[in-house]
């Protein structure tokens, strides 16, 4: 099996679309958006829901090769991919996610984020483009319990994920003694 | 979409794929760019710069203006800085690293120019353009500096090792100390003064008169002068380090200087000054150092019982002495101090070295792409050859294409040996450059001792031997802290005070030897004392207590088994905490470290004879060949240095032992079970009487053999560390990436081991950490031998001739496990010398060998009439017809080829001729 090296496996159409969309609110709400405090993100598909992280964490995105398992890697880890020549480990984030069992699930893409030296590569069901998300329209889902890594929710539904604290968190670091 | 969009839509996709080259390309140039020298940084900046140019022109035809624009700064900054218009600095840097930041950001998500986040970018960019030299002129340049540093750390580790040696000198080799002691403490002045350290400077002007006047006989040199001097080492080296580092310094220089020149003007010397008792950077020394020296130094005691006017310092006993060994380390000096030396040497960075090892990495894993070529091309000869049979009538072309193709076949082959041995020498060399020797961590070890003894209050007699032997540099900086833990633990838990040895019927002075040697690709590592040894009662009693495992087991555990209770995590036998040696983390950390290299440690003890450690660790880790093997529906690679065997197991060949599943190996029951299970992986429901495949790790009686479901063949690999936050992970070593780009894991044989240890045992309620149980076998089962000389056996003896060590491993097992004798030779040479001496009824050769390869024994063998009619098999990867043709006139009786030969065929083959 041959790993394709390019990233971006989503649709051009969709993100070209996605892009006449933002610019055409970008020039209604012009003075809004210079003034205000927002996001670009990067928007994701996981187990049918939105969610979205920040461009400025993201290194590449991928469409899904072939993961090499890790045998009794703990969760969230589910093993390890070839991106380009680079080793990378990847992340089911589900399990941040809360949304569901460790079964392998669908997965199409991957988004590869970067905080310091770690570099990380998310498996996800598929990419949804750029959008772009102000501060002021997250909101908290009641009920949804706080986690740290969790923004804030739009009025359509899409999870801003916080990328930084998520690749911080000492839990997510493998150091098993033998 | 209209026809533009979708025209735009694939180019972008094009433009991503080129741009991200060029972003890496850019990239990698920034990262060496911050750290190279002058002279490298033209062609760096200029390389820079035509990635941004590229990706220029690129972004701009795909109207990502806002790329554009980014990369136009960048391209304008990289211009200004190799016409030195700008001056390099860390601003520039972070500047230059944030844009090809945005730059990334940008590509991924292609974003319109308008947007803010790509104005700022420019901006920065342009900021970094406009701002100056940020450097004032006056300041010292960090080459200059570091240049500095690295002659100074030289000269601390050479005066250092001489001070030792002075305590103990006399006569002319005193003077000859002396006089290269004052000497380098001059150069050291005057270089300081340089680079303007004049603080430094002026220590070292201080250093220069305590010489001087030990020379004059002024000064006497006691013990306690010389822990003076060598705090004020300790106190340069700190200011060197921050001098390079830019951080302020915090050395009490003038508090030294003090010190220094009371000592000096004193013409009786003081008694031991209070010595520095935590490891951490000296603390000041007080200005009145005739104080009374520190509760519990021993070195009190003897020197102010012997007046030491003028003394020699080999009449004072000092705490720590260095007793005359036949390699003694030149201390600090790598090369050979002659000053001629300096020209035939080159100073390089080690990323330098770093980076061509990954070079050599990838053309090694060129070459294994190039073998696999190679095969796929002589399997599609092989089709055409079947498509001609039905196809070619008459014209013959189809048969001329496929006969080009073979040629074409052929030279492929040869091209990739060649890559293979050129690519082979090359790592060899770049490997070599790497090497270190043993000395760069050796050498600090007397002072440690010195140190160290004189603090706990122990004499120690220390010996080095073996301190040239070459090892890899990564190996080398990560057995450092093992290596001070092991010592340190001796001192202080191993050797025992003068007057406890007296008692007990031994020298006073306690032995500490290092010994460091190379067992072919090995390096063995001993560090021995004679001191108390490991007290097995005690060791079992806190294993016990710790909840590590029950009364039983542990009475039940041997002494040896015991003793390797201490690299329990969390083990400690000593009841209060020390400073020197720390909490009970030490063995287990020293373990772990160890085997972090690919390496084993093990432990000797007699309880009042004394604790030897030997620690065993590859030479080199750039690459290694791997044996690849499927289990539990997966590929995993296994370091064949740590393979004992290969064998082929028959269901009559296991038996049961104390609860556990066993085959004897060299008459030696050893545990035995599946690859899969000691992974954690499902195993595949097998036939029980299939002939199951299985490798044999560890040595001794701690050998396990592991069952596979399939052995996929041996390869070189180099194997790269799991990326983090992956710091450890249960039976993983790391991974190697083939040619496919398909990524394997590799498997740890200490942790594999363990984990069989664990799974393996069936009633006997064993710890998670005790060792594989070996005992006879028990009466409930019938033990076999994987190499049979039972029933099956024909009494046939085989000559198998291979140079391939894992191909000869494999095929001696493979006819071993048929019920043949076999013998192997290397190459065609070894092979016919081995024909000469003894009778054989078969030869199974590959054809390309060193010396002598296949196809020229097979003529050899045809025209001995002793040996006329022997069976010849050539077992061979060269598949063409012609190859063919010439294996079977040199003489052979039958053509195997690899690849397409599983086991069965070449038995078979065997036993049609035999």
């Amino acid at each position: 099996m041959s790993v394709d090296p390019r990233p971006g496996g989503h649709d051009p159409g969709a993100i070209l679309a996605e892009r006449a969309a933002a610019l055409a609110r970008r020039d209604r709400r012009a003075d809004a958006s210079q003034a205000g405090d927002g996001v670009q993100a990067l928007a994701l598909i996981v187990r049918g829901e939105h969610y979205a992280i920040a461009v400025k964490d993201v290194l590449e995105t991928s469409a899904l090769r072939s993961i090499t398992p890790i045998p009794g890697i703990p969760a969230p880890w589910i093993g390890l991919v070839n991106l380009r020549g680079a080793l990378r480990p990847v992340l089911d984030l589900r399990c941040h996610l809360g949304l569901g069992d460790h079964a392998p699930g669908t997965g199409g893409s991957l988004v590869v984020i970067g905080f310091e030296e770690l570099v990380v590569a998310l498996l996800v069901e598929s990419i949804a483009g750029a959008r772009r998300i102000e501060r002021a329209e997250l909101r908290s889902v009641p009920g949804g319990g706080a986690s740290p890594w969790v923004i804030g929710t739009t009025a359509d539904l899409c999870t801003l994920l916080d990328v930084q604290t998520l690749l911080a968190d000492p839990a997510i670091v493998v150091d098993v003694a033998a | 979409m209209s026809e533009h969009d979708a025209l735009r839509a694939s180019l972008l996709v094009a433009f991503r794929e080129e741009a991200f080259e060029e972003l890496d390309g850019l990239q990698a140039d920034l990262i060496q760019l911050e750290c190279a020298i002058p002279e490298h940084r033209e062609a760096l900046l200029s390389s820079a710069f035509r990635h941004a140019h590229t990706l220029k022109g690129a972004a701009a035809s795909v109207e990502l203006q806002g790329l554009r624009q980014v990369a136009h700064s960048l391209e304008t900054l990289f211009g200004d800085l190799r016409d030195g218009r700008v001056s390099p600095s860390a601003a520039v840097f972070d500047a230059a690293n944030r844009a090809v930041d945005q730059m990334r950001e940008l590509t991924t998500t292609g974003l319109a120019a308008q947007d803010p986040v790509v104005v700022g970018t420019e901006r920065a960019a342009e900021d970094a353009v406009q701002s100056g030299p940020s450097t004032s002129p006056e300041r010292v340049s960090d080459e200059l500096m570091a240049l500095f540093a690295s002659d100074a750390a030289e000269q601390f580790s050479t005066m250092e090792g001489h001070l030792i040696e002075l305590e103990r000198a006399e006569g002319p080799q005193r003077e000859h100390l002396l006089q290269d002691l004052f000497r380098q403490a001059h150069n050291l002045k005057g270089n300081a003064g340089a680079v303007e350290l004049t603080d430094l400077s002026a220590l070292a002007h201080a250093i220069e008169d305590v010489f001087t006047g030990i020379q004059s006989g002024a000064v006497a040199g006691t013990a306690g002068l010389f822990d003076v001097v060598h705090e004020t080492i300790d106190g340069m080296r700190t200011l060197v380090d921050a001098a390079n580092t830019g951080e302020p310094a915090t050395v009490p220089v003038a508090a030294y200087v003090t010190t220094l020149q009371a000592v000096t003007r004193n013409a009786a010397p003081a008694p031991g000054p209070a010595p520095s008792s935590a490891p951490a950077p000296p603390a000041p020394i007080a200005a009145d150092a005739s104080a009374a020296p520190a509760p519990g130094s021993p070195a009190a005691a003897p020197a102010a019982s012997t007046p030491t006017a003028a003394a020699p310092a080999a009449s004072t006993p000092t705490a720590g002495r260095q007793a005359p060994s036949a390699d003694r380390p030149e201390n600090g000096r790598a090369q050979t101090p002659a000053t001629g030396s300096r020209e035939t040497t080159v100073r390089v960075p080690v990323a330098k070295l770093d980076t061509l090892l990954v070079g050599v990495g990838e053309l090694l894993a060129v070459r294994i792409a190039a073998e696999q070529r190679h095969s796929e091309l002589q399997s599609t000869v092989l089709r055409l050859r079947g498509l001609e049979a039905t196809h070619d009538a008459g014209s013959g072309e189809l048969r001329a294409a496929r006969l080009a193709l073979e040629e074409i076949a052929t030279k492929t082959r040869q091209d990739v040996r060649r890559l293979g041995k050129a690519a082979g020498e090359l790592q060899d060399g770049v490997r070599s450059t790497r090497m270190l020797p043993m000395l760069t961590i050796l050498g600090g070890v007397p002072r440690l001792v010195r140190d160290l003894s004189r603090e706990l209050g122990k004499d120690v007699e220390l010996r080095i031997d073996g301190a040239e032997t070459e090892v890899d540099k990564t190996v080398i900086e990560q057995l450092k802290a093992p290596l001070t833990h092991l010592i340190r633990n001796s001192l202080d838990h191993g050797l025992e005070t003068p007057q406890v040895r007296v008692a007990a019927g031994k020298p006073a002075a306690g032995s500490l030897v290092l010994h460091a040697a190379q067992q072919g690709a090995q390096l063995v590592l001993r560090i021995a004392d004679d001191g108390a040894g490991i007290d097995g009662a005690r060791v079992r009693g806190k294993a016990v207590e710790q909840g590590l495992l029950d009364e039983e087991a542990a009475g039940a555990l041997s002494d040896a088994e015991a003793h390797w209770l201490i690299f329990a995590p969390g083990f400690s036998t000593r009841s209060e905490v020390t400073d020197v040696s720390g909490r009970g983390v030490g063995m287990d950390v020293v373990r772990v470290a160890v085997e972090q290299l690919g390496g084993t440690i093990e432990v000797e003890s007699t309880l009042g004879g004394g604790t030897a450690f030997t620690l065993v660790l590859p030479l080199s880790v750039a690459s290694t060949r791997g044996l690849f093997v499927r289990a539990g529906g997966q590929t995993v690679s296994v370091p064949v240095p740590a393979i004992d065997r290969i064998l082929r197991i028959r269901p009559g060949d296991v038996g049961c032992a104390r609860g556990r599943r066993v085959i004897v190996v060299d008459q030696t029951p050893i545990v035995i079970t599946e690859l899969a299970h000691a992974l954690g992986l499902p195993a595949d429901r097998v036939q029980p009487e299939a002939v199951r495949s299985a490798f044999v790790l560890g040595s001794g009686d701690r050998r396990v053999a592991f069952m596979v479901d399939e052995l996929v063949g041996g390869l070189e690999m180099v194997v790269k560390q799991l990326p983090q936050p992956l710091r450890h992970v249960r039976n993983v070593a790391g991974a190697t990436t083939l040619a496919s780009g398909e990524v394997v894991l590799v498997l740890s044989p200490a942790d594999v081991l363990r984990a069989a240890a664990g799974v393996a045992s069936a009633t006997a309620g064993a710890a998670a950490i005790t060792v594989a149980a070996s005992g006879p076998p028990g009466a409930n089962g019938a033990t076999g031998q994987p190499t049979p000389a039972g029933d099956d056996s024909k009494g046939l003896s085989l000559l198998v001739v291979e140079d391939s060590a894992t191909i000869r491993m494999l095929e001696t097992q493979m006819l071993e496990g048929a019920g043949y004798r076999v013998t192997a030779a290397v190459d065609g040479a070894e092979g016919w010398a081995l024909l000469q001496h003894e009778p054989f009824d078969a030869v199974v050769s590959d054809v390309e060998m060193p010396r002598m390869g296949g196809f020229e024994l097979a003529r050899r063998v045809r025209a001995d009439h002793r040996l006329r009619d022997l069976p010849f098999i050539l077992v061979t990867s060269l598949e063409s017809a012609s190859d063919r043709r010439t294996g079977l006139s040199a003489g052979a009786d039958a053509y195997v080829v690899k690849g397409t030969a599983d086991q069965e065929r070449l038995v078979e083959t065997v036993a049609r001729l035999v």
